[in-house]
């Protein structure tokens, strides 16, 4: 693993693959082990966010490093931990791969080629040949989401809502301590941050499955009332301010 | 029972339940001291009902009562932002103490994971 990629800083020589879990003993073993032929010598770190189940167990016999959570705090806090563990451990990108078997491993060398050209690479369901079936309020909450964070980050984006993602080193540094963890904060709002404090965001499209365990959440009733919650986020990223000493983190704006 | 001697059992009460957690440790000095200010303000009232019934009448309300429930509603819905602030840090705390620790479980088993190598095979004396 080394050379093979590069970000504007330098070629990408130790990725961390991090894999936010809670509840998906059944999963999280292949998805680990899938990373493992695609990503070969990679360090895969199972943030484990208060399972109640075998997750822990699962994914530690598969043989990825378990951070688990004494509490359930959500995927973004998970996130953080992996975040933190990647800037602790000196690794210059982070790619973020759910738990639930959704997002295709072969595809993680996609994301980090993509950071050649921006700090954040953002794999997207839309814009590749394959349609990703979905509702249409859903798909409409997240159409309105990307086109407000792309105003924010300067770039057009598509799929703001996808875990299915890469970081590289300055990003890694902001989000190790400032990885925002409300709902939608793991993926609209910490889009939103990066671009306040001038990290450059990019998107790629990515050929996705539909999820494997866990609810999609298509009922109408919570379609709607995620639409609502989306749409008020939306409006508090363009207010609110990013956190104390998160512009210093990330340095001068290139 | 007059309004103004319901006013003051329940300034009373609200007084000595404070007091009562603040002795079994129950409540934060910072919370303490809302609700006794809440309490003591109530006396007030009660103890000077005549300025309560001038200063309504000065904002225009017709029965005094509404002036005391009315800032009531006021005080009480400030407090009430004061606590969903004070959650949200709470919050953003336990999320930060839960990541350290994590990570520090994480650290010490790979520790001691190595520990068992060096020991089985006899690369560290």
């Amino acid at each position: 693993m080394t050379g093979i990629f590069s970000t504007m800083s330098g070629p990408i020589t130790n990725p961390l693959i991090v894999i936010p879990a809670l509840d998906e003993a059944e999963t999280v073993g292949e998805v680990v082990a899938a990373v493992q032929v695609a990503m070969p010598g990679c360090t895969v770190l199972v943030v484990d966010d208060g399972s109640t189940d075998d997750t822990v167990a699962a994914a530690t016999q598969v043989g990825a490093l378990v951070a688990s959570h004494a509490v359930n705090l959500g995927v973004g806090a998970a996130m953080r931990t992996g975040f933190h563990y990647a800037f602790r451990n000196g690794h210059d990108a982070v790619v973020q791969v759910d738990g639930d078997g959704q997002h295709p491993a072969d595809q993680i060398g996609i994301l980090l080629e993509g950071l050649e050209s921006s700090e954040i690479v953002v794999g997207s369901r839309f814009g590749s040949d394959h349609d990703y079936p979905i509702g249409f309020v859903r798909r409409l909450a997240i159409r309105i989401l990307s086109r407000a964070v792309s105003i924010h980050c300067k770039t057009r984006l598509t799929d703001v809502t996808s875990g299915f993602r890469a970081a590289g080193p300055r990003a890694i540094r902001l989000f190790a301590s400032h990885y925002p963890t409300e709902y939608l904060g793991d993926t609209v709002e910490s889009l939103v941050l990066a671009g306040k404090v001038g990290l450059s965001v990019g998107e790629l499209p990515v050929a996705m499955e539909p999820r494997q365990s866990g609810r999609p959440s298509q009922a109408p009733l919570a379609a709607t009332m995620h639409l609502a919650r989306a749409t008020f986020i939306t409006l508090q990223s363009f207010i609110r301010r990013p956190p104390q000493g998160s512009q210093a983190l990330v340095g001068p704006t290139r | 029972m007059s309004i103004l001697g319901s006013f003051g059992i329940v300034a009373v009460l609200l007084m000595l339940i404070t007091l009562e957690l603040v002795r079994l440790r129950r409540l934060k000095e910072r919370y303490a001291v809302i609700w006794v200010g809440f309490a003591v303000l109530l006396l007030l009232g009660v103890v000077f009902p005549d300025t309560v019934a001038t200063v309504s009448r000065r904002l225009g309300f017709d029965v005094p009562a509404n002036l005391v429930i009315s800032g009531g509603i006021i005080v009480l819905a400030l407090v009430a932002i004061q606590l969903s602030v004070d959650i949200t840090r709470m919050r953003d705390k336990i999320d930060h103490i839960t990541t350290r620790l994590a990570l520090v479980e994480l650290e010490s088993t790979e520790r001691s994971a190595a520990k068992h190598i060096d020991t089985d095979g006899d690369v560290d004396p």
